[in-house]
């Protein structure tokens, strides 16, 4: 049987250099980052919160949600994999892209219909890496 | 002779797998045989729920990440299972419309607020082998044909959004018009697997990091696909790995885990 090859994690060092500007910034493209800090303010009201921001950040230009620094895993709010699946939703709806460093996330992102950042990690294939017996 | 079994825990009489040890249940249809394993969170209500219905052919139908919990909650996916009884109903009838099964399903997605989404599979398999498909969201349906495996999910990405989601592409005419099945044709030996996210990424620590464990556990259920080991010993392969990795971590599962597998008789 054949081995696959695994696909490449990007680091978030060389994502953020010039994909990064600040939330609101003048740069030509604004962030927002995911991450535990910014999910343990929004608890339930997470999606709303985040809608919120984008309609706020959103006066030109790209906007990239960026999810590299993952948030934890929670009991009381979203798990990982329901945030994850809303955020693509929301940049479908709102024409926003997702920056990730971890090809599995991208995968997801990909399936539930989210737009990947250029510089985001591109998704896992399965098909890529193939199987035979 | 017609076959139904709808999966859910909502369900009077159906008793969900309480374990990865546990074994998984078959099903037979004649010109397929099958086993499913279904493990909720928790035990709480939510998460996954699927419908597998046979007569001249087999229709599956698959649901991933119904969330909610309460009473209101549960009325709601009441409404969202009655609703997939009946496109797996519409799947399995001779006339397959395909634009009354993309109808049903978005007569489920108005239903739904935008703060549930669902990731959905629909597969049909006739006894000549014709096999269709469509598939929306994050779960993954899986081939494995003359030796050689494909996932097939991939080719739905960007193109079929989750349930909930529909609304995004348009009208219902310009969705009727760009969404569709693909079709092709399975013979005797051929596998499908289908499941959900849950499955693919079912402890914290791999959704928070450690990609390679990720992809490799992608890989591990490709591969056990490819053993030609019986359905039911490939399951129990996939869950026992879950399983020991999840005791080494100290962790429960972090969503509901179900894998429906198909073999061509």
């Amino acid at each position: 049987m054949e081995r696959n090859i695994y696909a490449e994690r990007v680091p978030i060092e060389e994502m953020s250099t010039d994909v990064v500007r600040n939330m609101k910034g003048k740069g030509p493209e604004k962030r927002i980052v995911i991450n535990d800090k910014y999910i343990s303010t929004l608890h339930k009201d997470w999606a709303k919160k985040l809608k919120e921001d984008l309609t706020d950040a959103f006066g030109g230009g790209e906007v990239v949600l960026d999810m590299s620094d993952k948030p934890k895993f929670s009991r009381d709010g979203p798990n990982y994999q329901d945030l994850r699946s809303h955020i693509a939703y929301l940049s479908i709806l709102g024409n926003y892209s997702i920056l990730t460093s971890d090809p599995i996330d991208a995968r997801m992102i990909k399936a539930a219909g989210g737009k990947l950042s250029s510089k985001s990690a591109k998704p896992y294939s399965l098909n890529q890496q193939g199987c035979y017996s | 002779m017609t076959y139904k079994l709808f999966i859910s825990d909502m369900k009077e009489g159906f008793e969900p797998q309480k374990s990865l040890i546990d074994r998984p249940e078959f099903f037979d249809a004649g010109h397929v045989k099958g086993c499913y394993f279904y493990l909720s969170r928790h035990g709480k209500l939510g998460g996954d729920t699927f419908t597998v219905k046979a007569d001249q052919g087999i229709a599956i139908s698959l649901l991933g990440d119904v969330s909610g919990h309460g009473s209101q909650d549960r009325y709601k996916l009441q409404s969202y299972t009655s609703g997939l009884e009946k496109v797996t109903d519409q799947i399995l009838s001779a006339r397959f419309d395909e634009k009354s099964i993309i109808r049903g399903i978005l007569s489920i997605d108005k239903r739904i607020p935008t703060d549930s989404l669902m990731a959905f599979s629909l597969v049909r398999i006739l006894k000549d082998g014709s096999f269709y498909y469509l598939n929306g969201g994050e779960n993954t349906i899986m081939s494995y044909k003359k030796g050689r495996s494909e996932d097939l999910s991939e080719r739905f990405w960007g193109k079929v959004p989750k349930i909930g989601a529909f609304s995004l592409l348009g009208n219902e005419e310009k969705v009727l018009q760009e969404v569709s099945f693909f079709k092709d044709k399975l013979t005797e030996g051929d596998r499908i697997l289908i499941f959900t996210d849950g499955v693919a990424e079912y402890s914290e620590t791999r959704q928070r990091g450690k990609e390679e464990l990720k992809q490799e556990r992608l890989c591990e259920i490709q591969e056990q696909l490819c053993t030609g080991k019986p359905l039911d010993i490939i399951i129990q392969e996939i869950n026992k790995s879950a399983q020991t990795q999840l005791r080494k971590l100290h962790e429960d599962l972090a969503d509901d885990y179900t894998i429906i597998g198909l073999g061509m008789v």
